[in-house]
């Protein structure tokens, strides 16, 4: 809930997972409960017939099929031009969507650097499984130089070698500073999803708590039939606060004010709220085929996907 | 400067300040947090805006006023009445004390020692300070002054005066006591009890029939400062509901030697030897030796020391009985004089009160009157005459006299007896014996017959100690009428109508008896030949013996002048000359007199037969004496006892009057509902 005081930033991919993780992660693959048809021959039964070593189906010619799929075997015996089909392996694209605003900069422990170590570990195991896997952040800056941007991006990476390029990416994630203007959830959403090229996996990161509303954001990302996943991340603090006494909060984002006087009844009607919201989120989710998964920071990144990802069908 | 009403500024000061303070400390000062978002709890903090019931009128200060607006104009509508008595403030009667033994130098303010009456006035005023104050809320409910304690001052000596009216100006009810001045007096509590009464509004409930029934009024509380030393203190009737607090100033074993008693008079025998007679009392428990001053028309004459006995005895409530004491002056003076008794202690004993060491006593010439009796022939009251000292005793008949003509006057008195002369009395005093002389104002308008005489007037100097009830039998008595408008006196009465007169023409002052004594059964009763002696002596104007102390302050001086005295002035000790106007018939009269002291009468004209000539213009002195052994005794007494119980003294001496709370605690309440509504929009304030 709380800025999380003097954030240490993660500089390497040792810093976001550690090597036992990743040796478990190896073994894992992102799933879909989609089959996507891939750009490029993957490691994926696709749904499309085509061009791999196993073998699926027959079906006549017609004109224009590429003469080096024809059975010439089966036109010997019964002369008639039929198309070997093949089941086609496919590689399957994985889409990381951080959510950067301030406020994930905050919490103990600190939700950006949780969604960091989630992307990280989803990100490796897509490379790994030579997934086509790409990574969007919302409202960041990257370095801490950087100028804030709605939306940043790095695309097609493939193959084991680039780990290192997404790990550096993701470790130069920096919550924008933004000042007052706050940048636009459904306008990232927009983008990232007109930008998108194929089809895939996505998986959003974000705490959800977004003043505008997600329900036009998410319609963006969701309308072009991605099998998306929303993984909602709330800081301890924000699932049990542990405030009191007479405080005014200041929203992180847009330094909107709220004054409260901490009371019991407060504090319960305040986790109703939370709750309803969380619903409300599902209910949204569920309606879109929107894996929805609400999870406090302090999870254990391993527990996370070898557990709750796992179990939902986002790694297998 | 002069504030009227400190305390009211001072209280709401007290409470404002405070309360801003309090307030200034009770708003919240808010830590700032930073959060993720605020989105949540503006979610909560609206849901729990939205549960309030007041939620839609929350800072809707126009609708807020327009509801109060609306709850007058609904109040009003039902026309709210509220009995008197339910919202006036208490009744209080601050009764002072301002007798001669209120004088005494034993008062004790705040260390400072004062005379009682000082010490009174002092806490009177503080207790006046201390009333109930109009509030605001008594504008609203009735009156600017309803909810306000009223108070009314009223002072006793011998006699009640209302000092101050019901009222809640604290300014005039502090001027009122403020200008209460000492007396020289005794105390009558009972006349100042009635003016309390009197001041109480009247009250009645109606009874089943709708009849209203009259109670007796509320005096409300009366604050009573006294040194209890009431001399009728039995007659003074406070009511059922009365609150008597009685204040007690002074000691009770204050120490005090006065003159009590004070007389002189002449020796039978030998007219110019003159006695002084001193009576002395003191409370104290010691013996006691004082000098005694004997001062004569101002000249210190001689000086005697008198012992006085302790106090001793018991008279009731571990009372001792003051110890007395006196001493004799012997003089040898037929002139008349003033003389002054001055007393002084000698042993360097205490004596707190001062007013009761002096007394005077106005000693008459020792001149004989000289009385001619005008008679046909008269047996019994020659016969009465004969025995009676005057100085000179002429016998003349009617021819006699009508050749005196208006020498008339050279005889003090002349007594005609059964025969009146045909023209009109010439100016002089006469006893009139069975006739109603012309130009009196009487006119005979017929006969009685066997009438007795029933009534007479105890308070004239004549008739004072006669006995007449049952032992006088008039067989024939003239109905006689008075006119209206004539200065005529009666003196007796019978069953039928006035018999004995004492009037006056102006020139001629007479007392007539207008039935013939012959004719009655009068001369053979002794109260026959006192009264000879006494209207002589009155019309002669002898007093009798040369007592002092007729005269007592806070009563009446009231002298008869010779007939026709002009510009009659009246010195006053230590106080500016007052002019009198003397009546037809010579009667002058002054008082209340306030202070003890010689007063002393100047007129032009003739002069009375104990009368002197000062300069020109006849003198008479009237003595003024305290002489009360009751204010003389100025130990202050714990208990008064009146008619309807006894009263103790308050235990502290202060006056606590008991406050209203409610109008407090009803701006309390609304002091609360405005800090809740403050609380409330504080707490749900984004």
């Amino acid at each position: 809930m709380l800025r999380t005081p003097s954030q240490t930033r993660p500089a390497s991919l040792e810093d976001l997972l550690d090597t036992k993780l990743l040796a478990r992660l190896d073994a894992m693959d992102i799933s879909s409960r989609k089959v996507f048809r891939g750009k490029l021959k993957g490691e994926r039964r696709s749904k499309k017939r085509g061009e791999s070593v196993e073998f699926a189906d027959h079906r006549p010619y017609v004109v224009g099929d590429d003469l080096r799929h024809i059975d010439w075997n089966v036109f010997g015996r019964l002369d008639t031009l039929f198309m070997k089909l093949f089941m086609e392996e496919e590689d399957l694209s994985l889409h990381l969507v951080l959510d950067c605003s301030q406020s994930s900069d905050t919490g103990e422990p600190n939700k950006l650097l949780f969604m960091q170590r989630v992307a990280m570990a989803l990100g490796y195991i897509g490379l790994v499984k030579y997934n086509r896997v790409a990574a969007s952040t919302i409202g960041a800056q990257m370095g801490d130089e950087g100028e804030p941007s709605l939306v940043n991006s790095l695309r097609d990476l493939r193959g084991k070698r680039r780990v290192h390029d997404l790990s550096r990416f993701i470790c130069d994630i920096r919550p924008g500073e933004w000042g007052e203007e706050t940048p636009s959830f459904a306008e990232a959403c927009r983008r990232i999803a007109l930008s998108r090229r194929g089809k895939g996996i996505m998986v959003l990161m974000s705490d959800m708590l977004i003043k505008e509303g997600y329900e036009e954001g998410l319609r963006m990302l969701v309308g072009r039939g991605y099998d998306l996943f929303v993984i909602q991340t709330l800081s301890p603090q924000e699932l049990d606060p542990t405030i009191s006494g007479d405080l005014r909060l200041k929203d992180v984002e847009d330094g909107d004010k709220a004054e409260i006087t901490m009371s019991a009844p407060l504090m319960k009607r305040y986790k109703k709220t939370l709750a309803a919201y969380t619903n409300q989120l599902r209910d949204f989710c569920a309606r879109r085929e929107i894996m929805l998964v609400t999870v406090p920071s302090s999870t254990e990144v391993d527990t996370m996907v070898l557990d709750h990802l796992r179990r939902r069908g986002v790694v297998k | 400067m002069t504030w009227l009403t400190p305390g009211l500024g001072a209280l709401a000061a007290a409470i404002a300040v405070p309360t801003l303070l309090i307030l200034y400390f009770l708003k919240l000062r808010r830590r700032d947090v930073e959060v993720s978002s605020t989105l949540l709890w503006k979610r909560t903090v609206q849901d729990m805006q939205a549960n309030a019931p007041f939620q839609k009128l929350r800072r809707n200060l126009l609708l807020f006023l327009q509801l109060l607006v609306l709850a007058a104009g609904l109040f009003a509508l039902a026309q709210p009445e509220l009995s008197a008595e339910s919202v006036t403030g208490d009744r209080h009667v601050i009764m002072i004390d301002r007798s001669a033994s209120m004088q005494t130098r034993d008062g004790n303010w705040k260390g400072e020692t004062l005379t009682r009456l000082e010490q009174s006035k002092r806490e009177a005023l503080e207790f006046v300070d201390a009333l109930a104050e109009p509030t605001w809320l008594d504008g609203v409910m009735g009156g600017a002054e309803a909810g306000a304690d009223k108070a009314t001052v009223i002072t006793f000596d011998s006699q009640g005066g209302i000092r101050q009216p019901m009222t809640a100006d604290k300014g005039l009810l502090r001027a009122a006591i403020e200008s209460i001045e000492p007396s020289d007096a005794p105390t009558n509590a009972a006349e100042a009890y009635r003016l309390a009464i009197a001041q109480a509004p009247p009250r009645s409930v109606p009874d089943r029939d709708g009849t209203l029934i009259q109670l007796p009024p509320a005096v409300g509380t009366v604050h009573l400062w006294t040194d209890g030393k009431i001399g009728d203190a039995r007659d003074v009737v406070p009511g059922p509901e009365d609150v008597v607090l009685f204040n007690r100033v002074g000691s009770e074993d204050a120490v005090n030697i006065g003159i009590t008693g004070l007389r002189a008079e002449r020796s039978f025998d030998s007219p110019r030897e003159l006695s002084i007679f001193v009576g002395l009392s003191s409370t104290d428990t010691r013996p006691r030796t004082v000098d005694v001053q004997f001062i004569v028309n101002g000249a210190l004459t001689s000086v005697r020391q008198a012992e006085i006995g302790p106090a001793e005895g018991e008279v009731s409530e571990g009372r001792s009985l003051p110890g007395t004491g006196g001493v004799v002056f012997k003089l040898d003076r037929a002139a008349g004089a003033v003389v002054e008794i001055r007393t002084k202690a000698a042993d360097n004993g205490e004596d707190m009160l001062a007013n009761d060491n002096n007394g005077w006593i106005v000693v008459p010439p020792s001149k004989r009157l000289s009385v001619a009796l005008v008679s046909a022939n008269d047996f019994f009251t020659s016969l009465a005459l004969e025995g009676l000292p005057f100085g000179e005793l002429t016998q003349l008949t009617p021819d006699q006299f009508e050749q005196l003509g208006a020498n008339a006057s050279q005889y003090d008195v002349v007594l005609l007896d059964g025969w009146l002369p045909e023209e009109a009395l010439p100016a002089g005093n006469y006893l009139v014996l069975g006739n109603v002389p012309d130009g009196f104002g009487l006119n005979v308008t017929g006969e009685d017959e066997m009438v007795e005489i029933v009534d007479w007037d105890e308070e004239h100097p004549v008739m004072s100690g006669l006995e007449l009830g049952g032992r006088v039998t008039i067989t024939r008595a003239r109905s006689v009428e008075i006119e209206q408008g004539s200065a005529v006196e009666v003196l007796a009465e019978s069953n039928e109508g006035p018999v004995i007169f004492d009037a006056s023409t102006g020139r001629a002052r007479a007392i007539i008896v207008a039935f013939d004594p012959d004719a009655s059964s009068w001369p053979f009763d002794v109260s026959y030949v006192v009264f000879h002696a006494a209207a002589i002596n009155a019309l002669g104007g002898v007093t009798g013996s040369a007592s002092a102390g007729t005269v007592r302050p806070g009563g009446t001086i009231s002298e008869r002048l010779p007939v026709g005295a002009r510009a009659v002035r009246l010195a006053i000790p230590d106080a500016p000359d007052v002019s009198l106007a003397a009546a037809p018939d010579g009667r002058v009269a002054y008082g209340p007199v306030p202070r003890a002291g010689v007063y002393t009468i100047n007129w032009n004209g003739a002069a009375g037969i104990t009368d002197e000539f000062e300069d020109g213009a006849a003198t008479r002195h009237v003595a003024v004496n305290l002489l009360d052994p009751e204010e003389s005794d100025i130990r202050s007494s714990a208990v008064l006892s009146f008619a309807s119980g006894e009263v103790a003294a308050s235990a502290t001496g202060s006056a606590d009057s008991p406050r209203r709370l409610w109008p407090w605690l009803l701006l309390a309440a609304l002091a609360i509902s405005l800090f809740e509504w403050w609380i409330y929009n504080r707490r749900v304030y984004l």
